[in-house]
């Protein structure tokens, strides 16, 4: 897979997530956060097996390994993220989500990869535009909601290091499959504690299962077996620096479609500028000028 | 991979089948249109199966519609479906000697040009269609139904047929069948580029002037001449 290949399947990870939103908005809002997670895992993980059961006899130990592992990491990102985001407002949540981009290089660290001069440069630009983005108005930190979003920005962070040593070893694409599967375990067992009634206390609406259908496919299936995909050829920052124009993609696709969105973006010039310097700061992220740099001042002096 | 052709026709159909009927809630244009990702399957699954894969999206369109839009007028949705997975295929074969993929950026140039030629020509079928057979003319059907097609299919179908032929997977794509106008004389490359302006031009007409084909009966002389590009392309 060349680059360019893999940097539109992953713009078309970044492209689901965002649109996403539309469709949680459309969820009642008596479904609990298991409940949610249960129902779109476990829609998603039906029709992965369904499409992938001849080559689910392929799985290894180290598949239900890494599966596990993973979608521990994803089920309590899930948790956090929806506490975190109960606590706090929604630029504070949102800001601290992306804090992501600097926490992949540290842990990158912790496991002797050693981001590159851009990387760093890329991700410090991208915070700027996150920064510029929420109009530098963030306050009301001092809150147990910022604990929670930092713990669910450190385990998507844990989970893309670990999905890139996983997918190198083992096939992606049964590690999406199995993962579905046990989120959707992870989620009814919750659930079960929260609602014994679980799957009988839902009231099922054409709208409801025509949502929980379109959020497996374009929140759960498609963007995990593809992100696991696509790791198996590109670097945790690549995934990250992608990822972290979310904000980007939001922007425009309230403005093309703003009732979706509740008409609550508006495309003013701080939100237009942190969307050109994010950008920036991914262009900057995704290339190695400074390392050419670095070594073109090298020769001279030599 | 390799699959035989019930399998194709299957697994086609059931994805079509089942992200059409998904979004049957999401009206664009009451009995008619909606909020259709399930666009981005037919160029891909064309590319890839050929014409098994372009008879499963005009049958799987056609079980969808029972969800929702389901009426005369969704016999033209079985044939603009099919002719949305059918054309690419056929396009794609005449200006490449490589199987699909998207490998180099004149290969993803190509595949957005077949979208965007399969989006306009899916949006005059069905728009001139209803025009022509049911006597209802809507504009809004023509818009949204190229947007949604050539939106989702460069969206999502890129990103699909880019798994499709990566090296994990490397599904076994269907063999080119040969041309029987073009194959006989060499005018491919200024007969589809005629095709893709006379498509621009109902594009401008309906999209930005707002001409409909009651007021203007020269735009059902574009429409015949589509009618005959588009069939050169087919066969």
């Amino acid at each position: 897979m060349t680059k360019t290949e893999n940097n539109i399947l992953l713009f078309s990870i970044t492209l689901c997530w965002s649109a996403s939103y539309v469709f949680i908005k459309s969820l009642p809002p008596e479904l609990s956060s298991f409940a949610y997670l249960t129902l779109t895992a476990g829609i998603a993980a039906v029709v992965l097996v369904a499409i992938f059961w001849r080559q689910l006899k392929q799985i290894t130990r180290g598949t239900i390994i890494s599966a596990l592992i993973l979608s521990l990491l994803i089920t309590a990102n899930l948790l956090a993220e929806r506490e975190g985001i109960a606590l706090l407002p929604a630029s504070n949540a949102s800001f601290l989500a992306a804090l992501t981009i600097l926490v992949v290089p540290a842990l990158m660290l912790l496991f002797k990869q050693k981001p590159t001069r851009n990387h760093i440069a890329g991700a410090v630009i991208i915070v700027l535009g996150l920064c510029l983005t929420n109009r530098f108005a963030l306050s009301a930190f001092v809150n147990a909601g910022t604990l929670y979003m930092l713990l669910a920005c450190l385990t998507y962070a844990v989970y893309i290091v670990v999905a890139d040593r996983c997918t190198k070893k083992e096939n992606p694409l049964l590690i999406g499959v199995l993962m579905m599967v046990f989120t959707a375990v992870f989620g009814f067992i919750l659930w079960l504690f929260e609602n014994p009634a679980t799957f009988f206390s839902v009231t099922y609406t054409r709208e409801l299962l025509s949502s929980l259908f379109i959020l497996a496919f374009f929140s759960k299936a498609y963007p995990f077996i593809l992100l696991l995909f696509s790791q198996k050829y590109a670097d945790p920052m690549r995934v990250t620096v992608i990822a972290s124009t979310e904000p980007i993609v939001t922007l425009g696709l309230a403005v093309i479609i703003p009732a979706a969105f509740g008409a609550g973006e508006t495309l003013d010039i701080f939100s237009l500028a942190g969307a050109v310097i994010i950008a920036g700061g991914a262009v900057v992220a995704g290339t190695h000028f400074l390392k050419a740099r670095k070594r073109a001042e090298g020769g001279m002096h030599a | 991979m390799i699959l035989s052709k019930r399998n194709q026709f299957l697994i086609t159909f059931a994805a079509f089948f089942v992200l059409g009927a998904a979004f049957k809630v999401m009206v664009l244009v009451e009995g008619f249109t909606e909020v259709r990702p399930v666009n981005a399957i037919p160029p891909v699954a064309g590319l890839a199966f050929g014409p098994i894969g372009a008879i499963a999206c005009g049958l799987a369109n056609l079980a969808a519609d029972l969800f929702g839009s389901f009426g005369w007028s969704s016999s033209l949705g079985v044939a603009a479906n099919f002719v949305a997975a059918y054309l690419p295929y056929r396009l794609w074969h005449l200006f490449s000697p490589e199987s699909p993929n998207l490998r180099s950026g004149k290969n993803i140039l190509l595949f957005s040009g077949i979208c965007l030629t399969s989006a306009l020509t899916v949006a005059w079928f069905l728009a001139f269609g209803l025009y022509t057979f049911f006597g209802l003319w809507i504009e809004e059907v023509y818009t949204y139904v190229f947007f949604n097609n050539l939106g989702f299919s460069l969206l999502f179908g890129l990103p699909l047929l880019i798994v499709l032929t990566s090296d994990s997977v490397s599904l076994s794509l269907c063999k080119p069948a040969k041309p029987i106008i073009f194959g006989r004389c060499n005018i491919k490359g200024p007969a589809c580029a005629a095709y893709l302006l006379l498509m621009l031009t109902i594009f401008a007409c309906v999209f930005i002037f707002h001409i409909d084909p009651q007021n203007a009966p020269w735009l059902h002389g574009l429409s015949a001449l589509s009618q005959l590009g588009l069939l050169c392309q087919l066969i």
